[in-house]
Parts: structure tokens; C-alpha cells; sequence
């Protein structure tokens, strides 16, 4: 009798919560919640945050994911730029409203631009360029540069310039003093509340469990459809696509390209593609100082040439990816994937006979622990090693943690390597600025030292017309391409497995998800 | 006395846990990684200002044995470092994830227990029968199956195909997570007066702990049943036999007191390795514990997190190893009156 009060007992605990309601609206996303430092948007400088930032904060302009060249209004209805560059004026949107109900004005802006650029933490370098911020009137907003610099507005489009509530900031420790990096102390309410304007609110984060927002009832272009949006971490991918299956959860992101096409199988489930503006590059040092064939350019083109890219992308990456010709993605201004490599073994060898190693060489790839669009870096470096054994280059593999690697590349120690480049905004710039310039950034640690390079990427950086600048960033790419220490291997997709009553999923390089506009049948 | 002993014991703990704080710290200033490229990220390196900023309130910029020191000093005080890769003090990290270990691994040791003991017990005395040899077996298969092997096979067939047990994770996704108090989801809920998280939260446990306390359940069912087969055996047992006792208080006063004390060495080493053994576990029901945290810390070179995880397990083994000493104390008179 004992025995079966205890088997019944077990019975029930098995059976009661087999299955929990789903409720109506609610969007559950399992996703990876491990990089989560603060959700302060002037602290933090990360990932996840982004799409918590877009969700619950707005900037003065927006860049949307239908047309990426194209700044559309946000917070602000419209702008002007001084013709000397220097000066920029933005009029806000009277109608605009914070989450607490109050309006947007123009302190709100000097108030946030300003704590970012004081807090001196990892997104102040947004501010890098802003010399002042003044309030001219509660609607009107001057902002002074310190140079030129034609990429403000699309910085201004990026989740760490949001505009901030500035007095429910000041009221949980929030300054935009000078010396905000020692005195302000709204870090902690910042990651578990949000004082935004955007169309959710954030209610709470639990490290590495789970992150809450609800709809903002009162958000001022209408509400959105979702009354609530929680991203729960789900680290595992069979979990996740477990989960997903058994409706558990409605969203599972980033998912393992492996598992594509068993959710193009399911019926209940849809897959979603959106295309990054990451890049995987392989790197190949021009300087003569690792005492290597590389600084002949002949041998770098003949490394490019010999790269089997489609091999690349169909075999380790399911399709799932593009390729540009350089370090501009494609989507990106002057960007034309006309002009890349394509593996051609013929000209390869006849490149390295020219350079006079027609008998191939020895050298080292050396990469990282991580896995740059889903595929081990291990098995990356083993492929690119036997394409390049195809035309006589033997290359030993050195796989280190990260961090240790990216110490070693930026101490300039690694002639050559693969490693991943995503953007924090879409002017060409984040792109042009560390590539370029001998000695600075990405360039310096590969040890690039071309004055054509450096050129056109100032040119193009300071041109404020943009046909002119187009033409001159697509000069900037064949320059990149002719000089071959950057080939880009792809440009990766991001999947993304969704119930099939989930609606309207858009997908946005930067922010990634975007809550407003998803919806449930 | 007993105290006397106690403060002993924890006096000798403090230069084991100095030596193994020193050697952790040695092997990190050997490996000479730049701990900024942690800290700042990619692209802020390039501003001086922001590095300088960094570098200042890392400590970076004082000599190693410096920063030793003023490790040791911290860690006095009860403060274990800040992590790189969390930026949250390691104290609080190691908060956050103990107890979703502790509670999986207590959960497993009370199943290994519960269960083991009895069938040891009955496969002993039933030495060589059928019975005995099933018991063997279920101790075989538990101690040969790779956790995170039969952890996916469980979850497909009792969370995927026949939906009678909970997914991954330590609560259903659609249920709130209640007001954190211990860490302890079960207790959590249920001093929130959360009865739908608290059955979730037991719900959840049932197959980790299945799998996780399945290999100790093993070893308690070879211990006790090997013990027992001895014990039986004995002079004493015959002599209790011959006095006219009944074959349970045979069984139960004399033989299994004395098989406790093995058993408590076993139980207690397992626990503490269940603390820190649970990783495999842990990745396949995505379980958020210590073992995840300190692998991801690993992998990353965040070294205070390493550093501290390391002492905290350490601390573990040894308040593990003392409580099993002063038990077989209690159960065995002539180690007490050895010691005392």
C-alpha cells in the first residue's frame, strides 16, 4: 500500500507539469545569454544588449533593415549638417514620450550623449567625435564635432547613443558630469529597468537565466502586438530545437546551420534568414619582418586564388552565407562582390612560380578557440590547409584560446591568420577606419603599410558626397583586392527557427531582433 | 576535544588553500596573456584613454607580487576578484551558480542513498541469487553509460517523444523565475508561495538527477554490498546468530553499522565530487552550475573566475574530508578515542 502511495506520488509530480498553457502573446526566446555584462547603455558593449537596447530605447535616427544605405528619422524628425561638417542640428519629434510619460527634449539628448562620453566605459568611443551637445531650445539640438566627420549620422543610429530619461536616470544615481566615470551609480537599476522610450520596458535580468520586458503601453507610434517578450538562456542547441519543437519556446536564435533542414521539415516550425554584416577574413602579413614569401604580393594573390571559398560555403556553412570582394561587406557603401577571388589553381601556381617558390613553402595559420559562423575554427584552418597543399603550400595549424591569440595578433605576432569582424554601425567607415591606416587597429596588427590604402580610405571617410563617395570606397575595395592581406573567406547568415504562428520576423545587422514588429496568430 | 581537533584541522586548511591561491596565480603570469583584451574588447583597445582608464582600475599597472598580494589580502576579507568575462565580483558569480549545483548534486546524493543502500543491502545478504545479480547489473549499466550520453537519451524519449517529463533547464521557459532568495530553486518557490514553479523546479530535477546521481548510486551499491558480504561473514555476526537474535537486527545493528563507515567515506567524496564533476551533466540539461561557469571561464583565461571557482571547490573537499573524519568518530569508538 506504501509502495503504491509512493509510485502514485512520483506519477503525479511526472504527469502535472508535463504540459504548461502557452500564453497569449508572450514571446519566449531561447537564446545565449552569456555575454550580459550591464544593460546600462552606456556600459555596455556587447551583444545581447543590443537588441534589449532597440527594444526599449530609441536614438534620433533610425537606419532600417529594408534599406540599410538609407537614414529615416527616429527621435528626431529631421537634421542639418553646417557645410564646414562641423555642426549638426537635429529637431525632435514633439510627439515623442518616454516610457514614464515624459516628453523627449532636447536635455534628454545632452544628458545621455554626455554620460556616455564622461562614463569613459567601452561604448564611449561613440562620442569620440562630439566636442559639445547643447539644448538651443526644449526641441532643437546643436552638436559640435571636434572634425569633419560624415559618419556621424549614421553613429547616431547605434543602440549606445539611445536617448536616456534624464531625470528617472538622475534619480537612480545617473550623471552626465565629467567625472561620471567615478560618480555615477545608475549602472545597477540601468540592467534591471530600462528609461527609454522605446516600444517594450525592461523589468528584469537574471544573470545568465533570463532577461523580462513588457509592452510599453504608451509607446507613442502605437503599441506593439507582443504584451511581453522574455529571452530565457538556453546554451545547448539540441535543447533549444527541444524546446522549440515541444512549444516551449517560440523563438530559438542562432541557430546551428546543421539543423536547418530539420526545420525546414517540421511543419510547425519556419526558418528565417538574416543576413549579417560580420565578416570572416583570412589575414596574410605583407611585412617582411616573419622573414616569409608572404610579403611578395605575387604569393598573397596566388593564397587567394588557391582558396576553395565555394567549398567554403556550401560544405561547412550549408549555404548559408555570402562572400564580398574585401573587407566591405556586401550591403555596405562601394561594396561589389563582382571583384572577389575565385579559386582558380592554374593561376595560383603561376603566381607562386613567378615569386619564385614554385615548389611551394612552410608556414603557420594560427586561430582561435571560437567559431567564426558556426564552424570550428579547427576545422576552418584544417580546410584552408589542404587547399593550400593543392598548390604546394604546407601549413601547420596553431590553435590557441582567444584571448591568448588576439594578445598575439595585436602584439603583430601572426603573419597569418583568420579572424571575424562585426560592426557596431553601418557606415563604411567601421569598416575602412581599421583596415586601413599602417600602424592603427586591424591594419597595424597585421602590419599593412600602404599609402594608396590609407588614402582612399581618408578620401572616402571625409567626402560628404555620397555618389562621389561611393566611387571612391569602390576604388578603396580594388586597392584591397590587389593587395590581397585581407580576403574575405564569407559573410555568415544568422538562422533563426520560429513557431509558425510567429509573424513578421525582420532581421537587422545590428540589433538582430526587432520585438515591435513580431506578432502571434 | 571534539573542537580542539575541528580547529586543528581548519588551521592546517589555511596554508593548503595560500599554496594552491599561489600556484593558480604563478600559472597565470606564466601563460602571459593580456588580461585587457578581456576586459576592454577589440575595439576600444585602440583608445588610449579608455585603456588607461581600464588599466588603472584593474590593478594592471602594479608589479605581479603586488597584485598578489593584494589578492591574498582580498580574499581575506571575503573577496574573491572580479571577474573578467562577467565583470561581476567571482563571490557573487559563485553565488549565482552553487546552488543550481548544490541543489542537483544534494537531489542526487539523497537518490544515490535512498536507493543504493537498501539494494546493496538485500544484494548482499542475497549474495549470488538472481536478485542479486540484477542489482549488479543496474550498477553496472549506471556506472558504464557515459552521462551525457543517456542524459540525451532520456530527454528525447521523455521530454521529446513522450512528453512526460520537463526539457532542459531548470524551469519551464513560460513559467516566471521566482524572487531569488538562496539560489535554490525548490526553496525559492517556495517561500514565494510559487506552488506551479516549485513543482517545475522538482520536476526538472527528476532526470539530471537520474543520470547524475546514477554513477554514485553505482558505487554505493558495490560499497554497501561488498561491505555487507564481508560483515556477514564475520565471528561476531555468527556469535549474534547464535545468541538467538532475529536476522534483522543482525542485519541492521550489527552489520550495517559497520558498513557506514566506508559508506561515509564514499558518500562524502562523492559529494564533493559531484559539486565539481557535474559538467557533462550540467551541458546536457543545460543546467546553469558551477561546472558550466568554471568551464566557460576556462576556455576564456578569465582568471579570477578559474582562480576562485578553484578555492571554492578546495574549500569544499576539505569541510568534506573533516565532517567524514569526525562521522567515522562518531560510528567507530577507537578512532575517537585514537584521536582524543
Amino acid at each position: 500500500m506504501k509502495k503504491f502511495a509512493i509510485m502514485l506520488l512520483i506519477g503525479f509530480i511526472f504527469v502535472s507539469l508535463g504540459t504548461v498553457a502557452a500564453q497569449d502573446n508572450a514571446l519566449i526566446v531561447a537564446t545565449i545569454l552569456d555575454d550580459v555584462i550591464t544593460l546600462d547603455p552606456g556600459r555596455a558593449f556587447e551583444t545581447t544588449n543590443l537588441t534589449i537596447h532597440h527594444a526599449t530605447y530609441e536614438t534620433l535616427l533610425e537606419i532600417h533593415p529594408d534599406d540599410l544605405t538609407t537614414i529615416v528619422p527616429g527621435l528626431a524628425e529631421s537634421y542639418t549638417i553646417s557645410d564646414d561638417g562641423l555642426t549638426y542640428t537635429f529637431t525632435l519629434n514633439p510627439a515623442a514620450v518616454f516610457a514614464s510619460g515624459n516628453p523627449v527634449t532636447a536635455e534628454d539628448v545632452v544628458f545621455s550623449w554626455m554620460r556616455l562620453k564622461n562614463i569613459k566605459g567601452n561604448p564611449s568611443f561613440y562620442a569620440d567625435q562630439i566636442a559639445s551637445v547643447e539644448a538651443t531650445d526644449a526641441h532643437t539640438v546643436t552638436v559640435t564635432l571636434t572634425e569633419a566627420f560624415p559618419a556621424f549620422a549614421t553613429v547616431v543610429t547605434a543602440p549606445a547613443m539611445s536617448i536616456l530619461d534624464s531625470a528617472v536616470v538622475r534619480e537612480h544615481g545617473g550623471t552626465d558630469a565629467a567625472d561620471a566615470d567615478a560618480t555615477d551609480t545608475a549602472n545597477d537599476w540601468l540592467s534591471q529597468n530600462s528609461a527609454g522610450s522605446g516600444p517594450f520596458i525592461l523589468t528584469g535580468w537574471s544573470p545568465e537565466t533570463e532577461i523580462t520586458m513588457v509592452r510599453n503601453d504608451n509607446y507613442w507610434r502605437g503599441p506593439a502586438a507582443l504584451s511581453s517578450v522574455t529571452l530565457r538562456s538556453v546554451n545547448d542547441a539540441t535543447s533549444a530545437l527541444q524546446l522549440l519543437e515541444r512549444g516551449d519556446v517560440d523563438i530559438y536564435e542562432n541557430v546551428d546551420k546543421d539543423l536547418a533542414q530539420q526545420i525546414q521539415a517540421n511543419a510547425d516550425l519556419k526558418l528565417e534568414v538574416g543576413q549579417t554584416l560580420n565578416i570572416t577574413y583570412l589575414a596574410i602579413s605583407p611585412s617582411d619582418t616573419f622573414g616569409l614569401p608572404l610579403s611578395d604580393v605575387r604569393v598573397r594573390q596566388a593564397i587567394a586564388y588557391s582558396v576553395d571559398f565555394d567549398g567554403i560555403i556550401n560544405g561547412l556553412l550549408s549555404g548559408f552565407a555570402d562572400r564580398p570582394a574585401s573587407i566591405l561587406p556586401i550591403g555596405v557603401q562601394g561594396s561589389d562582390p563582382s571583384a572577389r577571388y575565385e579559386r582558380n589553381l592554374d593561376q595560383a601556381r603561376a603566381l607562386l612560380a613567378d615569386a619564385g617558390h614554385a615548389d611551394g613553402f612552410n608556414m603557420t595559420i594560427y586561430v582561435g578557440s571560437g567559431a567564426p559562423g558556426g564552424i570550428p575554427s579547427e576545422t576552418l584552418a584544417a580546410k584552408i590547409q589542404a587547399d593550400l597543399a593543392e598548390v604546394g603550400i604546407t601549413v601547420d595549424i596553431n590553435q590557441r584560446p582567444t584571448s591568448d591569440f588576439l594578445t598575439a595578433f595585436r602584439a603583430s605576432e601572426l603573419p597569418f591568420l583568420f579572424s571575424t569582424w562585426t560592426p557596431d554601425y553601418l557606415d563604411a567607415t567601421m569598416w575602412s577606419d581599421y583596415f586601413s591606416y599602417a600602424g592603427r587597429s586591424v591594419a597595424g596588427r597585421i602590419l599593412l603599410d600602404s599609402a594608396a590604402i590609407a588614402d582612399l580610405a581618408s578620401q572616402a571617410a571625409a567626402e560628404t558626397d555620397q555618389a562621389t563617395r561611393t566611387q571612391l570606397y569602390s576604388q578603396y575595395q580594388a586597392a584591397q583586392v590587389a593587395e590581397a592581406v585581407f580576403v574575405p573567406l564569407f559573410q555568415p547568415q544568422q538562422l533563426y527557427a520560429l513557431r509558425s504562428n510567429v509573424e513578421n520576423f525582420t532581421f537587422h545587422p545590428v540589433y538582430f531582433l526587432d520585438f515591435y514588429t513580431l506578432g502571434k496568430s | 576535544m571534539l573542537s580542539r581537533y575541528i580547529i586543528r584541522r581548519l588551521l592546517l586548511a589555511v596554508p593548503m588553500l595560500l599554496g594552491i591561491s599561489l600556484a593558480l596565480f604563478l600559472i597565470y603570469n606564466l601563460v602571459q596573456v593580456d588580461p585587457l583584451v578581456m576586459i576592454v574588447g577589440e575595439r576600444a583597445m585602440d583608445n588610449p584613454e579608455i585603456v588607461a582608464t581600464a588599466t588603472r582600475q584593474w590593478g594592471l599597472d602594479r608589479p605581479v607580487w603586488e597584485q598578489y598580494l593584494s589578492y591574498v589580502g582580498n580574499l581575506v576579507r571575503g573577496d574573491f576578484g572580479t571577474s573578467f568575462l562577467t565583470r561581476r565580483p567571482v563571490l557573487d558569480d559563485l553565488l549565482l551558480f552553487l546552488p543550481a549545483t548544490m541543489e542537483l548534486a544534494v537531489s542526487s546524493l539523497l537518490f544515490a542513498a535512498v536507493v543504493g543502500i537498501p539494494l546493496g543491502v538485500i544484494a548482499g545478504l542475497r549474495y549470488r541469487s538472481t536478485l542479486d545479480k540484477g542489482v549488479w547489473f543496474i550498477s553496472l549499466l549506471n556506472a558504464s553509460l557515459p552521462p551525457f550520453w543517456t542524459g540525451l537519451i532520456f530527454l528525447t524519449v521523455f521530454y521529446y517523444f513522450l512528453g512526460i517529463a520537463p526539457g532542459p533547464g531548470r524551469l519551464a521557459p513560460r513559467i516566471p523565475t521566482p524572487e531569488r532568495v538562496t539560489g535554490l530553486l525548490t526553496v525559492d518557490s517556495l517561500l514565494a508561495g510559487n506552488a506551479e514553479a516549485f513543482l517545475s523546479a522538482l520536476h526538472h530535477l527528476i532526470l539530471p538527477t537520474l543520470i547524475l546521481g546514477g554513477f554514485t548510486l553505482a558505487l554505493v551499491i558495490r560499497v554497501t554490498r561488498a561491505a555487507i558480504i564481508e560483515e556477514m561473514r564475520k565471528e561476531y555476526i555468527r556469535t549474534a546468530r547464535s545468541k538467538g537474535m532475529s536476522e534483522r537486527r543482525v542485519t541492521v545493528r550489527h552489520a550495517l553499522r559497520n558498513v557506514l563507515i566506508p559508506l561515509v567515506t564514499i558518500l562524502g567524496l562523492a559529494f564533493a565530487g559531484l559539486l565539481s564533476g557535474a559538467v557533462m551533466t550540467e551541458t546536457v540539461f543545460d543546467w546553469p552550475g558551477l561546472g558550466q561557469y568554471l568551464v566557460r571561464a576556462a576556455v576564456n583565461l578569465d582568471y579570477p573566475a578559474i582562480q576562485g571557482g578553484t578555492l571554492v571547490i578546495a574549500i569544499f573537499y576539505i569541510l568534506v574530508n573533516l565532517t567524514v573524519d569526525i562521522l567515522y568518530g562518531l560510528l567507530d569508538p577507537r578512532v575517537r578515542d585514537r584521536d582524543g
